[in-house]
């Protein structure tokens, strides 16, 4: 025990100091602008509520921006929860309907203009929300949540609402991109294809950028990995102990023995690579989605007990406590299908989506569908190191990666083809290192389907 | 790519022979098109070698640098080219349509190349020509500056889907037609024609080994192949060069028309089969929201054409952080509103999303036509309900919102339910648009029993975004004073730009 | 590598007198790698050209004088007066501190152009560079080597090498135009893998002499024509990812043992070839040699090999989907011909179980098909 109230002590500690440098950082007029790096997990949503908190204390009525509705909906009930005396608005189009726990919320107003939250101390809604607002109000900061997934174009049209900024965000998940195809901005500071926060610091060069250097969701057995992989210059680690968290069956298993094996490994090891015949495949192919929900569902059936720091004599699982992630819609929708056919009602509840969606959520156990599985070559969309980040670092206790075997020979064959572009800096991690980074970590948690 | 037109191309292979992939043809083709074919010199960047264009394939003008390294002559060219091109360009800044500013020129020019390389070769001489000065030491005359921002701005406007002001030959055939080869070869203009339509006598496979060899048909450019350079053409412009040298005028018109003939037999095999592929388009059907899109064809035009009468300065060398935003967003919204248009015109490209589960067609099997609700302000409105059988792997989900081909404009529909049924799909959906003002609906405005009928999803309405004016960029976009010099890496005095040792 | 691999390779080559490796074939590995064919024609040190027009598909590859003299014409000029202009854009466009300039023209030893002996000459001075001494900034056409599959490769030196602040830098002067700040990206990037070839070879050489691989910069200069004049201008390019997928690829290449053991006894890509450079093979027996062994075609490859048109012809005959591209390719899964893929759509062939949702979806699609065409499709 000792040992694991030293390393929670210096987690915390560690972590403390960074959010103290931030609001430091945060007070100083000097400023224009805040970056917080956040590896997945580390607090970023914390951050952001203690951060809108510090500012409304110091007299200011601040802002904030985040990307989806989900992701403001989050942050309202928890800065609700948190700081209950707090008139917040959310500002909201007009197609809106607030879950009901938002509804319930006694603090909170909903409101489609600005003259609807006049009274409000932080008002918050999505970037795209408020590029359509056109009132010429200009608040004193804004704090701008999964700011590295916020096109640059987009914060050309909301940047006038305010006149400091703290962007927080994971530059480690996926970039944002464009259906169009033209080379025409490349190399340009201002790429309006670019996220925020790199154009607004390639004109800023004194802005203070701060990493929050803890993450509280991964385990001990995937933080390590993962930093590894997608974070190669900043590193981080977990901020609990391997024996904080676990995760045991309620029952004994029968039947299905390479499922169960596989969700043995991931239970005991955090990590399970279920591995298929190799065969290429579309990327619709049945057998693999149709494993990834029947791993899901037999999780289900077995029944699972995580224990956790915030749950240290366990609770069972439930279907929302479980995610699957895919790099497609259409394998989204086919493994959605396929949790409906498993015959287990309970398992329609788990979280399926693409790694786009998935951004910024959180769940006990995800089953990944490796991007690369089946392929017969591996494209820059497939080999892209944020897709996989994202898929990767979502669990707070297991990961189980569904793969047809083959993919260590395409990735052998498909070196890195990123275009290279004159005075434009590399961006890393390069998607074909962490890719091989992540197969030599699942290789030691294989089982043969 | 959808699994229908990989099939197409499968059997395209399988029966030797292109087959369609759209119903229409969705680029407007003028009727009187002009068709430039540009070559370039291997090696050199924008130096062109020679150009044949007119509008009529009777009508083509032979243009020829003789020696393309030559500054003077390279602008002697663009100068001869630049005034068929503004000359044709003017004779569509007559007739305008509406009151006052806002009225629109009628027609617009459309200017066609065999291939992208066109598109790119005609950018680098827009690039040269425009921001050339028309007095001083190196002057050029008045027309080559005009020329360059015209050419700028159409090409420009090909960056943008759906336009039809410039485009590639290939690229519209390849819209049309599916092939047995790869979108490389499909780029090759002879290597498309032969799968499309082989030169009488000439099995496809026979017009396909054709296309690949330079001396049978040369490329259709920009540059020409590297044997025709090495064996005829080098010699040829060694020949100019000394009979200039020694100042024999005879000698010197010998050598000048010995070039031109070379470079004829390079070009006109390609001019001829331009021509061919489009009077091969002309027998497609044009698309019936073709003539909308050309309407912002026309409105762009008739902006730049009031621009240029205006004394515009020529179009920057790279966007600022405004003008960049505003034109990704203009593309970006183009090219979804193309995707859309195009499915819902063309039942190919339907059946390729149908395939994809991105729409459906199938039989109307129930209806509760009668169906009505009360609205949060009390109003009974109608809201009928159909249920629409189809065999499509529908992925759309419940409030989807739909539009349909098969009903008229104005239909509006929401998915409220997918369901399997054997092999087959159930999906009802609920009509909310498109009835009439009235609580019953209007006749013909609810799909009926044992109707087919097609649904897409509706790609809906967005904001216009709105960004700061262009000489407000705010700080997260503009270096401060103390910020790096950006502006100073691309500067726009280009008149002064240094010609270096050009002989 | 070991003996009998290598012996292997020779006999695969045949006759024919060995080509190695130079920067622009080892830039090359990088285009489709998973190519059997290739990597034994590459590895064996076989004249892939003169195979290929053997066996009836001659590949297209010619270069244009123009661009030769071009790109002559434009590095000569970048490096007259000991690299005068080059100095000149590495101080003005890319604002770099150089000190004072000494100019190391390493292209003949007092006369002797051979390559080792260029290569000592090179080493000598560069490692003496390294360590400190000497007064050398820019070294103009350093002879480099580098082991390539168990061979020396020298690499053909169209580069100039300049130190600053205790970093060798690699610069690639090419002709094609930095327009705007832009240059064509395939240009870019055939050029920074070029140059990555040098950069792994020169830390090569530094490492031998226990110097550590940091005092090599894995930031290329290009130097190419500002626009449409014929001044030089610069710009840095960022190569580090390149730079480790070529090393992937070099390790790769190390393994060449397990493509040779694939290869049936006996196979030689030999063509005989007379006093005269003729071939005496019987055209019909090599292809007959090149049949036996695994392609992996790609349109793409039109653009890189020089086998690719015999490749091309091969995958038509077998009715491979590989001829239409990947994007294509990949609509299939694990279908390879068209054969099978119209089989399948019509119900004319059984699927086998892993192919079953495959046929399903191809019907579906073929039932598309023929309703579209059966109502009078366009043309």
């Amino acid at each position: 025990m000792t040992t694991d109230d030293t390393t929670a002590f210096d987690a915390s500690a560690a972590a403390g100091a960074a959010t103290a440098a931030i609001l430091a950082d945060l007070a100083d007029s000097r400023h224009r602008a805040v970056v917080v790096d956040s590896p997945p997990g580390a607090g970023k949503s914390t951050l952001v509520i203690d951060a809108a908190q510090e500012l409304t204390a110091g007299g200011e009525r601040p802002i904030i921006v985040a990307q989806t509705n989900n992701q403001v909906d989050d942050l309202i009930e928890r800065l609700a929860e948190k700081h209950p005396d707090l008139p917040l608005g959310r500002l909201s189009a007009s197609t809106y309907s607030p879950p009901q726990s938002l509804s319930e919320l006694t603090n909170t107003t909903i409101g489609r203009t600005l003259t609807d939250l006049a009274g409000c101390r932080i008002v918050i809604g999505t970037a795209a929300k408020w590029a359509t607002v056109h009132d010429a109000t200009t608040f004193g900061w804004a704090i701008l949540d999964e700011a590295y997934q916020m096109r640059s174009d987009m914060l050309l049209q909301i940047v006038e609402h305010f006149d400091r900024g703290l962007f927080v965000g994971d530059p480690g998940q996926l970039d944002p991109f464009t259906i169009v195809g033209t080379e025409r901005w490349i190399g340009l500071p201002h790429d309006p294809t670019q996220n925020g926060v790199s154009v607004m610091l390639e004109h800023n060069p004194g802005i203070p950028v701060h990493r929050l250097p803890v993450s509280w969701r991964l385990p001990a057995s995937a933080a390590p990995t993962i930093a590894q992989a997608f974070y190669p210059f900043n590193h981080f680690t977990a901020g609990t102990e391997e024996a904080t968290r676990a995760l045991e069956f309620s029952t004994t298993g029968f039947a299905r023995t390479d499922l169960d094996e596989t969700l043995t490994k991931a239970f005991t090891t955090g990590w399970a690579l279920h591995e298929l015949p190799r065969r290429h495949v579309p990327r619709t192919d049945t057998e693999t989605l149709r494993t990834a929900a029947d791993l899901a569902a037999r999780l289900l059936i077995r029944g699972a007990i995580a224990t956790c720091e915030r749950h240290p004599d366990g609770r069972p699982l439930d279907a929302r406590d479980i995610a699957i992630g895919v790099a497609h819609r259409d394998q989204a929708d086919l493994v959605r299908a396929a949790l409906a056919r498993t015959g287990n009602p309970r398992a329609r509840g788990v979280a399926v989506d693409t790694a786009n969606r998935l951004q910024g959520r959180e769940f006990e156990v995800v089953i990944v569908v490796h991007p690369l599985s089946g392929r017969r070559d591996a494209t820059a969309f497939h080999l892209e190191a944020g897709r996989l980040c994202v898929l990767a670092s979502r669990h707070r206790q297991a990961c189980i990666v569904v793969a047809r075997e083959g993919i260590t020979n395409l990735l052998d064959s498909h070196p890195s083809t990123d275009p290279v572009h004159l005075s434009v800096r590399a961006k890393f991690p390069d998607g074909w290192e962490a890719n091989q980074v992540m197969l030599d970590k699942l290789a030691r948690h294989r089982v043969a389907a | 790519m959808s699994i229908l037109s990989a099939l197409a191309h499968v059997q395209a292979m399988e029966s030797m022979r292109a087959v369609p992939l759209t119903e229409y043809r969705h680029r407007r083709l003028s009727g009187r098109p002009l068709v430039i074919v540009p070559l370039a010199m291997a090696g050199e960047a924008g130096a062109p070698l020679a150009a044949m264009v007119g509008s009529s394939r009777r009508t083509g003008t032979l243009l020829v640098v003789p020696q393309p390294r030559n500054r003077d002559q390279r602008f002697a060219f663009a100068a001869g080219l630049g005034r068929i091109v503004v000359d044709y360009i003017d004779s569509f800044r007559h007739n305008r349509r509406g009151e006052d500013e806002r009225s629109l020129y009628t027609d617009a020019p459309q200017v066609l190349v065999p291939n992208p390389g066109g598109v790119k070769a005609l950018a680098d001489l827009g690039r040269m020509c425009r921001f050339r000065s028309t007095s001083g030491p190196h002057a050029v005359p008045d027309v080559v500056p005009e020329f360059g921002m015209w050419l700028t701005f159409l090409v420009d406007r090909a960056e943008q889907a759906g336009t039809s002001l410039l485009l590639p030959v290939t690229r519209m055939l390849a819209e049309h037609w599916a092939t047995g080869q790869s979108t490389l070869e499909d780029q090759n203009l002879a290597s498309l024609m032969a799968w499309i339509s082989p030169p009488a006598g000439l099995s496809v496979e026979q017009a396909m080994a054709e296309a690949e060899n330079p001396d049978v048909c040369p490329p259709a450019g920009p540059t020409t192949s590297p044997e025709f350079d090495n064996r005829d053409l080098a010699p040829a412009i060694r020949r100019f060069d000394t009979a200039r040298a020694l100042g024999d005028p005879r000698a010197l018109a010998t050598a000048e028309s010995d070039l031109r003939e070379l470079i004829a037999g390079q070009i006109q095999p390609t001019w001829r089969m331009v021509w061919e592929a489009i009077s091969l388009l002309r027998s497609v059907r044009e698309a019936p929201q073709t003539a909308r899109r050309f309407e912002r064809d026309c409105a762009a035009f008739t902006r730049y054409s009031d621009d240029r009468d205006a004394g515009g300065l020529p179009q920057r060398k790279r966007d600022t952080a405004i003008s960049a935003a505003r034109r990704l967003s203009r593309l970006e919204r183009a090219l979804a509103d193309f995707e859309s248009e195009t499915a819902f015109d063309d039942r190919f490209v339907r059946a390729d999303r149908r395939s994809a589960g991105e729409a459906f067609a199938g039989t109307v099997v129930e209806t509760e036509s009668g169906r009505t609700v009360t609205t949060a302000k009390n109003r009974r409105v109608p809201r009928p309900r159909v249920t629409v059988r189809t065999e499509d792997p529908v992925r759309l989900v419940a409030d989807t919102r739909l539009i349909s081909p098969s009903m008229p404009a104005g239909h509006k529909a929401v998915i409220v339910s997918v369901l399997p049924d054997g092999d087959a799909t159930l999906v009802v959906v609920e009509v909310t648009g498109g009835m009439g003002r009235s609580v019953a609906p209007k006749p013909g405005t609810v799909p009926e029993l044992g109707q087919s009928i097609d649904y897409l999803p509706d790609p809906g309405w967005r904001p216009e975004p709105r960004f700061p004016a262009s000489d407000h960029t705010p700080w997260t976009h503009s270096a401060g004073p103390d910020g790096p010099d950006i502006e100073s890496a691309v500067p726009e005095d280009a008149a002064a730009e240094e010609w270096g040792n050009d002989d | 590598m070991n003996a009998p691999v290598d012996e292997r390779l020779a006999a695969l080559r045949g006759s024919a007198k060995r080509l190695d490796y130079n920067a622009r074939s080892l830039a090359a590995l990088q285009n489709n790698p998973r190519c059997t064919l290739r990597a034994l024609l590459d590895a064996s040190g076989s004249d892939k050209a003169a195979i290929a027009a053997h066996a009836g598909h001659p590949s297209p590859f010619g270069q244009s004088v123009f661009a030769l003299a071009r790109g002559n014409a434009f590095e000569t000029m970048v490096k007259d007066n000991g690299c005068a202009e080059l100095v000149r854009v590495l101080r003005e466009t890319l604002q770099l501190t150089l000190p004072e300039v000494g100019y190391e023209d390493l292209n003949n030893v007092g006369g002797d152009g051979r390559a080792a002996v260029r290569h000592d000459r090179t080493a000598q001075v560069l490692l003496q560079a390294a360590r400190g001494d000497g007064d050398g900034t820019l070294f103009d056409h350093p002879m480099l080597r580098l082991r390539v599959g168990g061979h020396e490769a020298f690499l053909e030196p169209d580069l100039v090498a300049f130190r600053i602040d205790g970093r060798f830098h690699i610069v690639e002067i090419k002709s094609f135009p930095i327009l705007d700040g832009q240059a064509d990206p395939t240009q870019v990037r055939a050029a920074t893998t070029q140059a990555c070839a040098y950069i792994i070879a020169l830390r090569d050489l530094l490492a031998r002499a226990g110097i550590d691989g940091q005092a090599v910069s894995d930031t290329v200069v290009l130097v190419a024509p500002k626009d449409f004049t014929n001044r030089p201008t610069a710009a840095f390019v960022d190569a580090r990812k390149q730079v480790a997928a070529l090393s992937r690829q070099l390790s790769r290449i190390e393994r060449i043992g397990d493509l040779v053991d694939l290869v049936p006894e006996g196979l030689t890509f030999d063509l005989d070839l007379d006093e005269e450079q003729r071939p005496r093979r019987p055209a019909g027996e090599l292809t007959a040699s090149l049949d036996r062994v695994l392609v992996t075609y790609r349109p793409d490859c039109l653009n890189h090999c020089e086998m690719a048109f015999y490749c091309r012809s091969r995958a038509r005959a077998e009715a491979s989907l590989d001829v239409l591209g990947p994007v294509v390719r990949e609509q299939f899964g694990g279908i390879d011909t068209t054969t099978m893929v119209m089989g399948l759509a019509h119900g004319e062939l059984q699927p086998s179980e892993a192919q079953s949702e495959m046929a399903d979806a191809l019907r579906h699609a073929a039932r598309l098909r023929a309703e579209l065409e059966g109502l009078g499709g366009a043309a």
